[in-house]
């Protein structure tokens, strides 16, 4: 006899033609073993069945249905009715709790006025037997566990329970009843498909509602935490009914994908294929805020109903990208994209520490000249726009990386061919990038790309919103006290120029004081609005206004403080002769860095108030960026200011007329000799100022040198003499005495040396004129002085 | 948590306690013969007769056991109806096969076989891996023996119910869960919304699954595992496959 012979669903083996009723009878037999509707617990725990129907004469005791840290349940029968109930049955441990009577009858009193279709009825409540008891409707169905145990459920059947249970708890809380507890084991399914949630406000009579993981005598713990909201854990005393909202995010959660929401969980879309507007649901109860959660049952129902009678087409994607950013489609880049944007990355970021790196050398150091660098990177005012255009390469080469903004991509290649100083390299590379971008696979990921992100379908959220008034009065606040000093300030050059009489020091300070408290009160204005804002996002809108209250004034003190911090070393700069002392470069860090973390104090309120997630670290990367080119352009003004500062009188940045040939000369004025002993070292200084004259370059240098004795030079250290302007500049010259000389022998050279004080000599640029020699015991110590024809004169 | 009320005895704790001598134990062991013929004939059949052949030898083992009452040498207190009634039937077979060769061979003389142990000689010993083999033949004709009974009794329970078609329809389920089967079709099928299948499922698991414990306990004596028992019996059903009819 011949039968096609069938495969079993489950193992895939053959189900031999003898097997009863057509079914693999290992698997049949194996799920019967593994099936274990109760959890192995001690038997003496449970009541009864005759004992607890002597409590309860008037019921017909069936059967035990269910055990838990909550007590026993049991399938009862009244007679008198015939109908079935459910009779459960408190812990032994409370009844020797004498508060607990009270709050039993209290709790019992609340629970049974709860008549809701999706709730389980209490009829009556007391204590009988010496038990407490709960007397309640019979649900002959499964609880949501058992459910989820045949099998996951599809995301359309998961949308028509959920509503029923926001209902079913919008209607408790309105009564004032939390569940608190609201867990598969709790919901409730009948054969009808109708919802029932079982032990509303249990939990708290029984003291379940706090974590405690103690072990009853039977050996397991009480009350899974995995469903309870944050902040019952941490704060039990002080949840509200958003706990319960929280909780039913876990449920609907574990509903679509099987699993509990724990540590790093992937949004329900990614685990299973449904709406990702569901994501946002999900995800949103499941906020650690409460704040951030949905505000109440009924606003749940109504997203969770709006996805299901809107559904979009499979296979297409919402598109609209929602706090969570959960709702776009991730399209994985070619790897050769990756490769190309990395490389392109590569080069800018070359670019940027390069001509860093060769600027300063340049501008600050002797070193920098001898460098092959080209013309262009002698002053640092080049530095901005190179390093304007490699960010833009950067820039352009991370978001190749996600596939995003095709004309960036094409634009960073480009750029990376042309920049120095990395177009070296860049060049080839720069056209390998364009000649994949423009491949037609590739053209057509980037497009796909903005196909998913463009088109926007309305995320789910409340029509009605209104303009936050606390925004509003504190952007204004704020504008009253910026423009409060501007207009008094201008009133008063009015008055000076015209009448001569300005603002008295009364007015003054009334203005400066008017200002200061409005801007204070609207600075706290526009931080309450913030957070006020932050709470109802749906509801209120005005964050830029709001941000702009908050942050105007804490920005404004924070720059000025930067401006402030940099300005003596700015002065400084002015005069500066070569390298820049290493606190000043500290200190202009110090004044790019205010401005940065002013920006990114913006920046970071705004994403704080719309709800963002925090800064990732590849964020960070951003800021550290802006504050690098900050620095940058720090430095490449003070170059700046530099080569504007030259000998003329008043200052002028004329600039002088480039020679080969200049006919300056320096004039040396010795001023003062000293002989100077310091531990073992001996020294001659020479205090002397130097004024240089003719027509030269505002940036000549010259250097003074004294051969030593072993042919040592030694550069001046200046000192700025700020009466005096420049380009007269005192000059102080030491040189060593070699250890043989003796502390007598170096008073004879000063006093020899006296002679020179209040002399000066005349050297031309590009020759040297001899000062002294002096005779020691091994030899002679002279010493010159010369004006050194500058290395590359333009 | 056996299935059975702890006060009525299982049908073979009562056989092997009154050891056959009484009326209920006489009964209950017919009953649990009459139960699991099928599982004897099977295994007489593959041991390479034909059917009719099959068939009268099984009859007249049964025969044997309950014409005897007792039963015999096997060591009740410890084994379960399913280990005895294999002993019995190779014990049973044994005979037969020796009575068949002394009717072949020209009646009633004893044969001198080659095998006779000699006096002072041990036999020699081969492991009998076609016997391991045969026991687990039997054990998996048991298994499913067991499990039709089960099945059957559930069956009846919702013929009663006037059911029969939701069993027919939920019954691939008692496999498990997979994603081969699916409940939306059956939701369909039975003009059910998908949580109702999914509560009939767990009902048609709950009471299958008290079926089968109930008659596996019948099987085992006083103190008998149900458990152990099941999960050797789906052990035995993993190794052997199917031998085809």
């Amino acid at each position: 006899m011949t039968t096609t012979l069938k495969q079993c669903p489950k193992c895939g083996a053959t189900v031999p033609s003898e097997a009863p009723q057509g079914l693999c009878p290992r698997c049949v037999l194996a799920e019967v073993a593994v099936d274990q509707s109760l959890p192995p617990a001690a038997q003496t725990d449970v009541p009864s069945l005759d004992r607890v129907a002597k409590a309860f004469p008037q019921l017909e005791i069936v059967e035990l249905i269910g055990r838990g840290g909550m007590g026993f349940v049991f399938k009862a029968r009244q007679p008198h009715l015939d109908r079935f109930v459910a009779l459960k049955l408190l812990p032994d441990k409370l009844a020797g709790d004498p508060n607990f009577a009270e709050r039993f009858g209290r709790e019992g009193r609340v629970l049974a006025r709860l008549n809701h279709p999706n709730i389980v009825s209490v009829f009556d409540f007391g204590q009988a037997g010496g038990f407490y008891f709960l007397l309640m409707e019979f649900v002959d169905g499964v609880n949501l566990r058992q459910a989820m145990g045949t099998g996951r459920f599809s995301p359309a059947e998961a949308l028509t329970i959920v509503p029923m249970i926001c209902e079913a708890l919008q209607y408790a809380h309105e009564k004032g009843v939390l569940h608190r507890d609201i867990k598969p084991e709790n919901i409730l399914l009948d054969a009808n498909g109708r919802v029932k949630i079982a032990d509303f406000g249990i939990a708290k009579l029984v003291g379940e509602d706090k974590p405690s993981v103690t072990l009853t005598g039977t050996g397991t713990a009480l009350g899974t935490p995995h469903y309870m909201a944050p902040e019952q854990l941490e704060k039990p005393g002080d949840i509200d009914h958003r706990a319960d909202i929280y909780s039913l995010g876990v449920v609907f959660y574990e509903m679509l994908t099987g699993e509990l929401p724990i540590g790093r969980f992937k949004p329900p879309s990614a685990r299973t294929p449904l709406d990702e507007r569901i994501d946002e649901i999900v995800l949103r109860a499941l906020e650690r805020e409460r704040e951030l959660r949905q505000k109440n049952a009924t606003e749940f129902k109504t997203q969770v109903e709006h996805v299901a009678s809107h559904p979009t087409p499979p296979g297409e994607s919402a598109g609209a990208r929602g706090p969570h950013g959960t709702a776009v489609v991730a399209i994985e880049a070619p790897k050769v994209v990756k490769r190309t944007a990395q490389v392109l990355l590569g080069v800018g970021i070359f670019n940027w520490i390069g001509s860093i790196v060769i600027v300063s050398l340049v501008v600050f150091t002797d070193f920098g000249d001898r460098l092959p660098v080209p013309a262009s990177m002698e002053n640092g005012f080049e530095l901005i726009p190179i390093l304007a255009l490699s960010s833009l390469i950067i820039f352009g080469a991370l978001k190749m990386m996600r596939l995003e903004s095709f004309p960036l991509a094409i634009a960073a290649s480009v750029l990376a061919m042309i920049t120095t100083p990395g177009n070296i390299v860049g060049l080839p590379l720069g056209i390998w990038s364009l000649s994949t971008l423009l491949r037609k696979d590739i053209r057509a990921a980037f497009a796909q790309r903005r196909r998913a992100d463009g088109s926007g379908a309305p995320t789910v959220r409340n029509e009605v919103s209104r303009y936050s008034h606390k925004a509003i009065w504190s952007a204004v606040l704020i504008g009253f006290s910026l423009l409060l000093p501007a207009f008094i300030i201008a009133v008063r050059a009015l008055l000076a120029s015209q009448w001569r009489a300005g603002i008295g020091p009364g007015e003054l300070s009334l203005g400066g004081g008017l200002s200061i408290a409005s801007g204070l009160a609207g600075t706290i204005l526009g931080w309450i609005a913030l957070s006020d804002i932050r709470a109802h996002r749906d509801q209120l809108r005005g964050l830029p206004l709001a941000a702009f209250g908050a942050l105007a004034w804490p920005v404004l003190v924070l720059l000025t403080a930067g401006v402030f911090a940099a300005s003596p070393y700015i002065y400084y700069l002015r005069g500066a002769n070569s390298r820049m002392p290493l606190a000043a470069l500290f200190l202009m860090a110090v004044a790019a860095a205010l401005p940065t973390f002013a920006i990114w104090m913006v920046y970071t309120t705004a994403r704080w108030a719309s709800g963002k997630q925090a800064t990732q670290p590849h964020g960070m990367l951003r800021w550290i960026f802006a504050s690098v080119l900050l620095f940058g352009i720090a430095i490449a003004s003070a170059s700046m200011a530099k080569k504007s500062a030259g000998p003329q009188a008043g200052g002028e940045l004329e600039a002088a007329p480039t020679t080969t040939d200049t006919n300056a000369w320096v004039r040396f004025t010795f001023t003062a000799v000293e002989f100077r002993e310091e531990g073992e070292k001996r020294w001659l200084a020479f205090d002397y100022l130097d004024h240089v004259q003719g027509v030269c370059e505002p940036a000549f240098r010259y250097e003074s040198t004294v051969v030593g004795f072993s042919g040592q030079t030694r550069k001046s250290s200046f000192l700025v003499n700020v009466n005096d302007p420049p380009p007269v500049r005192y000059q102080r010259i030491e040189f060593r005495l070699p250890p043989a000389t003796t502390q007598i022998q170096g008073q004879q050279f000063r006093n020899d040396l006296k002679w020179y004080v209040g002399k000066s000599v005349k050297v031309d640029v590009g020759s040297e004129k001899p000062l002294f020699m002096l005779a020691i015991e091994d030899g002679t110590i002279s010493g010159s002085i010369g004006a050194v024809r500058p290395l590359a004169v333009q | 948590m056996a299935a059975t009320s702890p006060f009525l005895p299982t049908r073979w704790t009562l056989v092997v306690r009154a050891q056959g001598e009484s009326e209920e134990s006489r009964a209950a062991l017919s009953e649990l013969c009459e139960n699991y013929y099928q599982p004897v004939l099977r295994f007489l059949l593959r041991e390479g007769r034909d059917e009719d052949a099959a068939r009268e030898l099984t009859q007249e083992f049964f025969a044997r056991i309950l014409g005897r009452g007792a039963i015999g040498a096997a060591d009740p207190a410890r084994g379960r109806f399913r280990t005895y009634l294999l002993g019995a039937l190779k014990h049973f077979l044994a005979d037969h096969r020796d009575s068949q060769q002394r009717a072949k061979r020209g009646g009633g003389r004893p044969v001198e076989s080659l095998d006779v142990q000699r006096e002072g000689e041990s036999p020699i010993e081969f492991p009998d891996t076609a016997a391991e083999l045969r026991d687990t033949f039997f054990d998996r004709e048991w298994a499913l023996a067991i499990m039709d009974r089960a099945l059957r009794a559930v069956h009846d329970e919702f013929a009663r119910e006037g059911k029969s078609a939701h069993f027919d329809a939920l019954k691939p389920w008692l496999v498990g869960d997979t994603l081969q089967l699916s409940q939306a079709q059956v939701a369909a099928q039975l003009d059910w919304s998908e949580s109702a299948v999914k509560v009939g499922v767990h009902r048609l698991r709950k009471r299958f699954r008290e079926s089968i414990r109930a008659e596996i306990a019948q099987t085992v004596g006083e103190g008998g595992d149900v458990d152990t028992e099941l999960r050797y019996l789906v052990e035995v059903l993993s190794q052997v496959s199917g031998d085809g009819g």
